[in-house]
This record gives structure tokens, sequence and C-alpha cells, in this order.
């Protein structure tokens, strides 16, 4: 398989002397789905800004096998609310597209099919203000999408869901992967998501986060999101990684 | 839509006009209070003649076109001498909030000179740029700067760091990075600061045309008491009060309907 990047050895400390990350080495290939499950505060976002390129690790360096800048090639869904207040929906899904190039009525049908996919087509108009938390994550990841980058950074992107919208959008994020093929790395707290999306899940320990163990996850794709839990498999990796996750804070 | 979101749009409806309202009436109460008072003889005619005394005033001042010329060459310093400050004073404001160093260069330098009175500098300003149009714009200029590069630079300080990483992220830079994130993310700021600076620029002008000027409201108000006509001085306060009114409401309602997002 093609390598898309390398994280070799990399550490975070923080200017306030906190170290976030310590020794962490990754290697991912192309079009791989990998998901990173830790506790709280370990780092999985510090891991993940350096990746997007908004952090600079203390050592250790991220290598990409396209070559260039990280911040070229990485589409970043943030954890917290990060669509702009003073933009209406379209204007902030478009915002992916800033750099593309792309004429004004290209970058308009691919907004529109962007607001289709996460079903929020009717609320192209609207304001930030005027949208419940989970469909302004849901612009937040179309936004990503339009990017046509060819690493999708996810850091807990449905957390803030509801159970029903979030099982659905694991299906349409594994339907549209399917067919682009993009890497993605995936941060949650959830271990059946990690199982349910990912080809491997990693498990990091508490801080400083290192990483502790990975599991690959054999299901074939594609994938039906929902049958995938009735598994006997699935129930035993859920299990198994749960396990692996207490370890790992012990360490 | 449900019943009780209806009743509950009604109520913020009818909330919302009744505020509206009541800006709009509280000038007029007080106008009518001082009819009164001044028929009732509580307040002494010649020092505080009355509304309508003054309105007669002002109707033969309109009719001679005294009153319009003054009002027009006002305002045109006014809106000149607030371009002229907002602009550069919005540009160093953003540029100071972007950059410790010109922070760190700047900032000393505002907080010594923004606390003198401007007026107190108006006798130099004349002595440069002479009596004329130009020494009331360089006037109100001056204190528009401070002020919006004060609001800006606190603006976008404000704005938080997670819309400065998404602009990283999707590499909007440069100009598209001042007005698509800058600009509107500070735009409370700045706003609160155009408001102010204009509050500050309406005092500025007319002091300026009270030391030097043969027309504007200054001028108006000035003349009024050099010739004891207190009508006519009265005619000058009264527009110079309703053109702060004017340019707060109006400045308030641009707000309302073309940035519905800040109303949240
Ligand atoms: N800018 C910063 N300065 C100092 N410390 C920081 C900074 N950012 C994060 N940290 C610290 O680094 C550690 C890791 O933070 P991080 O946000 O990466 O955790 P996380 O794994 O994403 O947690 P969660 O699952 O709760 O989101 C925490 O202890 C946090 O307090
Ligand atoms: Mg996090």
């Amino acid at each position: 398989m093609d390598r898309e990047m390398i994280v070799d050895a990399v550490s975070k400390r923080f200017e306030d002397g906190t170290t976030a990350l310590d020794g962490v080495s990754l290697e991912f290939a192309r079009g791989e789905f990998a998901a990173i499950v830790g506790p709280s505060g370990c780092g999985k976002t510090t891991l993940l800004r350096i990746l997007a390129g908004l952090e600079e690790p203390t050592s250790g360096h991220v290598e990409l096998a396209a070559g260039g800048g990280r911040r070229d090639h990485m589409a970043m869904v943030f954890q917290e609310q990060s669509i702009y207040p003073w933009m209406r929906v379209r204007e902030n899904v478009a915002v992916g597209l800033h750099g593309l190039g792309l004429a004004l009525a290209a970058a308009r049908a691919k907004v529109e099919e962007q607001l289709d996919l996460v079903g929020l087509r009717a609320f192209a108009g609207a304001f930030p203000h005027q949208l419940s938390g989970g469909m302004k994550q849901r612009v937040s990841i179309a936004r990503a999408f339009a990017s046509e980058r060819r690493v999708l950074l996810m850091d807990e992107p449905f957390a803030a869901l509801d159970e029903q919208t979030k099982i659905g959008l694991h299906g349409e994020l594994l339907r549209i992967w399917e067919h682009t093929r993009k890497t993605v790395v995936f941060i949650t707290h959830g271990i059946e998501e990690s199982v349910v999306l990912a080809d491997r899940v990693y498990v990091m320990t508490g801080r400083p986060g290192r990483i502790h163990a990975r599991v690959d996850v054999p299901f074939s794709r594609p994938r039906d999101v929902v049958a995938l839990r009735g598994d006997p498999e699935f129930g035993r990796l859920v299990v198994h990684v749960w396990g692996l996750l207490r370890e790992g804070m012990a360490a | 839509m449900s019943q009780a979101w209806a009743v509950h749009v009604r109520r913020a409806r009818h909330l919302r006009g009744l505020e509206r309202a009541l800006r709009l009436a509280s000038p007029i109460v007080l106008l009518l209070l001082w009819e009164w008072a001044v028929r009732a003889h509580v307040l002494d005619a010649r020092f505080f003649p009355a509304p309508s005394s003054v309105a007669g005033a002002a109707v033969a001042l309109a009719k001679s076109g005294e009153l319009w010329n003054d009002l027009r060459v006002t305002l045109v310093r006014l809106f000149l001498g607030f371009l002229t400050g907002a602009i550069p004073g919005v540009a160093l404001g953003l540029a100071m909030g972007l950059s410790r160093w010109v922070r760190a260069v700047t900032s000393p330098l505002i907080a010594a000179l923004y606390p003198i009175p401007k007026i107190a500098v108006l006798p130099l300003i004349i002595l440069i740029f002479g009596l004329g149009d130009s020494s009331k714009i360089v006037i109100v200029a001056i204190g528009v700067f401070f002020i919006m590069a004060i609001n800006t630079s606190a603006g976008v300080l404000q704005i938080e760091r997670i819309y400065l990483d998404v602009a990283k992220a999707y590499g909007i830079r440069g100009l598209a990075f001042v007005h698509r994130v800058l600009l509107p993310g500070a735009l409370p700021s700045l706003l609160t600061g155009a408001k102010v600076s204009l509050g500050i620029a309406l005092i500025l002008v007319v002091a300026a045309e009270f030391l030097a000027a043969k027309d504007g409201l200054g001028y108006l108000i000035w003349n009024g008491w050099q010739t004891l006509q207190v009508e006519q001085m009265y005619v000058g306060l009264v527009i110079v009060a309703v053109l702060g009114y004017v340019v707060t409401i109006g400045l308030e309602e641009a707000e309302r309907t073309t940035l519905p997002w800040l109303n949240r």
C-alpha cells in the first residue's frame, strides 16, 4: 500500500511546561481510515493540530508522501464550534473551497452538493445562530469535504450529536469515504464508533500521550453501520479496545 | 409552527416594537415638558425659550436658506473628517491587533496622545491648516482616528482563536483574510467605535466652528450668542442634538437590518 504520511517520534511540550505528547510514531497508508481513541486530555487534539500544520512539534516530525506543506493537504473538522457566525451556511461551506480556484458556478454547485450530503440544503441561506449544535457541526464537515484535500482530520466530529443523527452520519461518512478514498484520521471517545468506521484503531495512553496499542479491524467494505453492531466479532473487538484503553490509562 | 412558538414570536416582536417606540418617544416627551414649563413660568423664557418659539426661529432661518447652508457645511466637514480619521484608524487598529510588534511600538504613543483634549490642540491646527474647511476636517479626523484605532485593535484581539485557526487551515490569507475574517470578527467593537467617534466628531466640529468659521452649526450657535439671539442659539443646539440622535439611531437600525448575526 502507498504511504500517505509518517509521524516520527513527535513530542509536544507547551510553553507552560505541560507535556501533551511524548514520542508518538504512526504511519498512515493512502486511503486508510484510522481512528484514535484515548482518555480526555491525552493530547489527541494536539496531535491533530500538529498534523494539520496549526502547531509545530517540539521534537520529531511529520512527513508527507505528497511533499509540500501540511496545510495544503489537510482538511480539519474541529472539535469545538468553528463555523463563522457572520457567514451564511453556504459561505461557510465555501470557505473549504478557498484556494481551489473554482469558477463561481462550479463553486456553487460544489457547495450545493456538499450541503445535500449532510442534509442541510434547505438551510443554505441560514446564519449559524439559527442552527442547532449538530447542524453547525455538519456545516463544518461539509466545509472539510468541499476542500478536496487528500487527508481528512476529524476531531470528535460527532460528539455533540444525538445517537440517531450520529449513526446516520456514520453511514454517510463511510459512503462518501468509499467513493473518494481520502485518508482519514478520526479522533473519538466512542469505542464503538471507532470500530464501526475504521480500518485501524490506535489506543493512546493518558497524558503525556503515547501510542499504547494498534488494533486492526477486519470487517469488509462497504460496511453496514447498523448490522455490523450485531456481529459477535464486533462486540469482541469493542471489549478488546476497551481493555487496551484501561491498560493504557494505568500505564 | 406550534401554538406556543407563535405566541413566543408575537411576544418577542411586540417587545421589540415597544423598545423602538420608547426610543422615539422619550425626546418628544422631554420637549412637551419643556414647552409646558416655559408657559407655566417654571423656566425663564429669556434663557430657555419655549420649543415653539425656537421652532419659529428655525422656520425663519430655514426660509432664508441660512440653516440649510450651515447644516450642509457641518455635515460635509463631519463626513470628510470621519473618513479621513476612520480609514487610517481602522488600518492601524488591524495591524495592532495582528502584530504584537506593532502593538509594542504604537500603544505607548496612543496612550500618551489619546488623552490630550483635542480642543486644546485646535489653535495649533488652525495655525497650521488655516481658517477654512481643512482645519475642521483635521481636528475631527484626529479625534476619530484614535477611537477607531483603539476599538479596532481591541476587536481583533477579541476574535476567538478558533476562527483564526480555520482561516489558517483553509489557506485564507491577505486581503481575503482581512475582509472575510478580521473585519467581520472585529465588527461589534468597530461599530461601537464608530458610534462613539461620531459623537466626539460632532462635538469637535461644532467647537472648531465656534473658534474659526463663517458658517456651520457651530457658527450659528456662536453667532446667536454674540448677537443675543437666544432662539437662534437654541436652533443650533437642537439641530446638533437631533444630528447626534439620528446618527446613533441610524447606525443601530442599519446594524439591526444588515447584520442579523449580531443580534444573537
Ligand atoms: N495551548 C496549550 N497550552 C498549554 N497546554 C495545552 C495547550 N493545548 C492543550 N494543552 C494541554 O495539553 C493536554 C492535551 O490537550 P488536548 O486538547 O490535545 O487533549 P485531548 O486528548 O484532545 O482531550 P479531549 O479528549 O478532552 O478533547 C491537556 O493537558 C491540555 O491542558
Ligand atoms: Mg480534544
